[in-house]
């Protein structure tokens, strides 16, 4: 069974572009991936499934139900964690919580015991006294508290140092053994690859691709940079799978996809002092990759 | 229920403030009665020498201090300005608060409609605007009772004072429309404080010029406090036209809520 299914689904601000004809579909127990750069629809469509926006055109349901009319019905068994959190900042942590719970009529409590020991949050604490990394993991528990068997993470790991987000993606991965289906929105392609099954790449509006994990990971780049002694000459690095390439006195970058070892031989030869291997920015795999296709 | 509760609980403090101003204000002007009545002929000697305009303007009929009923209407309506500022106050606030504090996102995502979480808010308002009229209420009779033991209309001072609850329901209703529309408003209490002294000086303009063609845009001249003094009783249409303003503002506040886009932060 779909437990999202986008249809055509529109969104225009006046007359500026929100998401043009999305269509995907997420099946239950998934964990699908929803990846673009900034601004290119993917809070938009969150927000459409949330009805926090209405559609100028097009449909969205939700465990088969219509997301504008049935909105509180479906939400019950939602939870949605926004990219930037905020939350009553006069109240403490506990009591948040608490009242995101009087929303679900059932008893909540040891899931939130449960949940803030995982992720290390002091309940006691007023949410204005809290770092922005505590308030998303008051995020991440009250997203998570009822038990939602829809899971919508709009880049949620801004914010989380690389403990927590490892904490927090072993928490996503037991709700999903648990049988929540998660839709995971980012612009860092790692976290999508570390998760999710199937993704779908957003740009400009337009869903641009919709393929499996394993697809993508064959086509991924990596970005080279590096520093030598000397003046490095453009034409030795005239190798098969490098583009890119930009070269300014002693540093040189570059993106290569293919055999590592050819790389690592080509560097073998330099006197190097510094040297980055680093993920590319999807912008840079959108115009490497998929605009060439 | 829920968020009646947590609204309620919001505005707590608020409400203890306004009520405990209101009543404080209404009953000193009470206690101040016996020197004004005492020296009506003295008053009477000072405001002579003032323009026949200024006369007006401060709605002085110095012939109805003698009795505590017409007193009474005079000084609330002077305490109407607070009570005005602060039922715009909490109209404004109940939903431009949460796109101030940028709550909105996690009060929407709840499994809960628009059309619910604005009857919550506009419930709390009610309630609010109740026990504030309720216990401004009390403490007025009971200083009247203290001033002038049984010597004043129990019906014309409760009447007068009840009106205060249906134009603090009208003020709840302009703040709740308004904020619909502009819902990024940052100084509330400025903007409250600002359209009840403006709509009190069109108030009293209009009074200057005679006939009074722009009544039914200002809150305060609903209610006819020289008449009520006088017949005991309201008139018909104060109340019809209070609703009627109340209803249509409220029908299109959730007409609009309930379409509202709301904007990611």
């Amino acid at each position: 069974m779909s437990i999202i299914e986008i249809n055509r689904l529109t969104k225009y601000y006046g007359k500026s572009r929100g998401i043009i004809d999305v269509d995907f579909s997420v099946e239950e127990g998934e964990i699908f991936g929803f990846i673009g750069p900034n601004g290119a629809g993917k809070s938009t469509t969150i927000r459409l499934l949330l009805s926090l926006i209405y559609p100028t055109s097009g449909t969205s349901k939700i465990f088969g139900k219509d997301c504008f009319s049935n909105g509180p019905e479906i939400r019950k068994d939602i939870g949605y964690l926004p990219s930037e959190v905020f939350y009553y900042d006069d109240m403490k942590v506990i009591d948040l919580l608490k009242y995101s719970a009087t929303f679900y009529k059932k008893d909540c409590m040891k899931r939130i015991k449960e949940l803030s020991e995982v992720m290390d949050l002091d309940l006691t604490r007023k949410i204005d006294d809290l770092s922005y990394g505590n308030k998303k993991k008051v995020g991440i528990v009250q997203g998570l508290l009822h038990e939602p068997k829809l899971i919508i993470l709009d880049e949620p790991t801004s914010g989380l140092d690389p403990l927590m987000q490892q904490k927090f993606f072993s928490l996503l991965e037991s709700e999903n053994k648990r049988g929540a289906t998660i839709l995971f929105s980012s612009h860092v392609l790692s976290e999508v690859q570390r998760l999710c099954g199937r993704v779908a790449i957003i740009k400009e509006g337009k869903i641009i691709k919709l393929e499996k994990i394993s697809a993508l990971q064959e086509n991924t780049f990596k970005r080279f940079k590096i520093e030598t002694t000397s003046e490095i000459q453009k034409d030795n690095f005239n190798v098969d799978g490098i583009s890119n390439l930009e070269v300014e006195g002693n540093s040189a970058t570059f993106l290569f996809k293919g055999n590592m070892n050819i790389i690592a031989k080509k560097l073998a030869g330099l006197e190097l002092t510094d040297f980055w291997a680093e993920e590319p920015s999807l912008e840079e795999i959108f115009l490497h990759y998929y605009v060439k296709e | 229920m829920n968020m009646f509760l947590h609204e309620f609980k919001v505005y707590r403090k608020t409400l203890i403030a306004w009520s405990l101003s209101i009543a404080g204000l209404l009953s000193m002007y009470i206690f101040f009665f016996p020197i004004f009545s005492e020296n009506i002929n003295i008053a009477k000697t000072i405001t002579s020498s003032l323009p026949e305009i200024a006369k007006v303007m401060l709605g002085i009929q110095l012939e109805s201090f003698r009795n505590m009923d017409s007193y009474y209407a005079f000084v609330f309506s002077v305490v109407l300005i607070f009570a005005g500022i602060q039922a715009l106050n909490l109209g404004l606030s109940i939903i431009s608060k949460e796109f101030r504090w940028k709550t909105v996102d996690f009060l929407f995502s709840r499994p809960v409609s628009r059309t619910n979480i604005l009857t919550s808010k506009l419930l709390s308002s009610l309630t609010n605007i109740a026990i504030t009229n309720f216990f401004a209420t009390t403490i007025s009779v009971l200083a009247i009772t203290m001033i002038v033991k049984s010597d004043y209309n129990l019906v014309k001072i409760l009447l007068i004072s009840l009106s205060m609850f249906f134009i603090q329901l009208v003020f709840v209703s302009i703040g709740v429309f308004i904020s619909v529309f502009f819902t990024k408003i940052k100084t509330v209490v400025l903007l409250s404080v600002g359209i009840v002294v403006g709509m009190f000086a069109m108030n009293m303009l209009d009074k200057l010029s005679g006939d009074s063609t722009i009544w039914f845009l200002v809150p305060f001249r609903y209610f006819d406090y020289v008449k009520i003094t006088q017949t005991a009783s309201y008139e018909p249409i104060s109340i019809i036209w209070s609703l009627i303003v109340i209803s249509v503002l409220i029908s299109l506040s959730y007409f609009f809520y309930t379409k509202k886009d709301i904007h990611a932060v």
